[in-house]
């Protein structure tokens, strides 16, 4: 079935004219949603779209999480494709959701736990070891993501969530701090038609700050794509649901670790440095997911 | 489409053969090709400031909003 392609996006940054660009070099019309605009009758679908969209693939791109999920699943209920699918996004927009994915595969990661108040937090703290790294369940770029040296540090940073924070800061989610080389590893990967994965770039983010997102200034530099990373970057893949992927890692002695999965990645520090046409291999990814 | 309640409209400054032009945003200067922007298009002005595009019809640009809470990849 040959589908059409639509882009449905919040903001346009450099991966959404990138990935434009790459569907027109690829002879693809690329119908565009700015979503913010759009309403969306699940009788009639987008704009009177209607019957339409079953012969829709739509690539989120939002930058709202919130936003993405509530697109993604709105296409898909009114019978298009989603890329990714709504299952996918609901699990990589939520940090404890895809550690539980990943924990239920035995993808290896740093070791995970939740608490729901200080006392457990203190004990999950004991039990890892200081420094622990407190994330929020939703966020991303390294935001409100605290490495915390001791008890003192876990009780004020507990405090300021529970007093400030809605109800999803009252899941507290803890990791155990991964002594990094510097530096962190992202690398690209899509699902394969016959179930498998093509890890097809891949990144380091270095910094001399801990946290090494190139959104907080870390630098990009080409990683070689080993056997380990191409195997644990695919079972994290597969773990989510697949699709369209970035998979974060770190690098330990106990090997490469996944830190979590993006759905909606971003990629224009990614593409010079390792000479892979990013965009043009997630818009081939696409194309043959409408034809097929 | 947006409804332009905020942000600076003005003529092109310059109207040459390029279709790049340079627009006043409120926030400093932008040069975009006015056929080929989109809503939610985003540009940083000649004053560091990051403005995002709010309508086509005219053309009309607002401060981009701060980062939000749910924003990521």
């Amino acid at each position: 079935m040959k589908r059409g392609v639509t882009l449905a996006y919040d903001r346009l940054r450099p991966e959404e004219r990138l990935l434009l660009h790459a569907f027109e070099r690829l002879g693809a019309t690329v119908r565009e949603w700015y979503v913010p605009d759009l309403t969306f009758d699940l009788g009639t679908g987008v704009d009177g779209f209607g019957a339409r969209m079953a012969d829709t693939v739509v690539v989120e791109r939002c930058t709202s999480q919130a936003r993405a999920l509530a697109l993604s699943r709105l296409a898909v209920a009114s019978g298009a494709v989603a890329v990714n699918d709504p299952s996918v996004i609901a699990l990589c927009g939520d940090k404890l959701a895809t550690s539980a994915a990943l924990a239920q595969r035995g993808v290896p990661t740093p070791r995970t736990g939740v608490a729901f108040d200080l006392d457990g937090a203190l004990e999950l703290c004991r039990l890892f070891g200081y420094p622990v790294v407190l994330k929020p369940l939703v966020g991303s770029w390294g935001r409100m993501v605290s490495r915390l040296s001791d008890a003192d540090a876990v009780e004020a940073v507990v405090e300021h969530k529970s007093v400030l924070g809605g109800p999803a800061h009252k899941v507290l989610y803890l990791q155990e701090h991964v002594q990094k080389p510097g530096r962190d590893i992202r690398a690209f990967v899509t699902s394969t038609p016959g179930g498998g994965e093509d890890v097809f770039a891949a990144i380091y983010r270095t910094s001399e700050h801990w946290i090494t997102n190139t959104a907080r200034g870390g630098s990009a530099s080409a990683c070689p794509i080993t056997d380990e990373l191409a195997e644990v970057v695919g079972a994290a893949a597969r773990a989510v649901g697949g699709g369209m992927l970035a998979v974060d890692l770190v690098e330990s002695d106990r090997g490469l670790l996944v830190v979590e999965v993006n759905h909606t990645m971003e990629f224009r520090n990614s593409i010079d440095v390792t000479g892979v046409d990013i965009p043009l291999h997630m818009a081939r990814f696409v194309l043959d997911g409408a034809d097929a | 489409m947006s409804s332009v309640s905020t942000g600076t409209v003005m003529a092109p400054r310059s109207t040459a053969s390029s279709p790049v032009q340079s627009f006043e945003t409120g926030f400093g200067r932008v040069s975009c090709d006015p056929q080929a922007v989109r809503l939610g298009e985003l540009f940083v002005t000649d004053d560091g400031v990051e403005v995002e595009v709010i309508g086509l019809e005219p053309l009309a640009f607002a401060e981009a909003p701060e980062e939000d809470e749910d924003w990521g990849e």
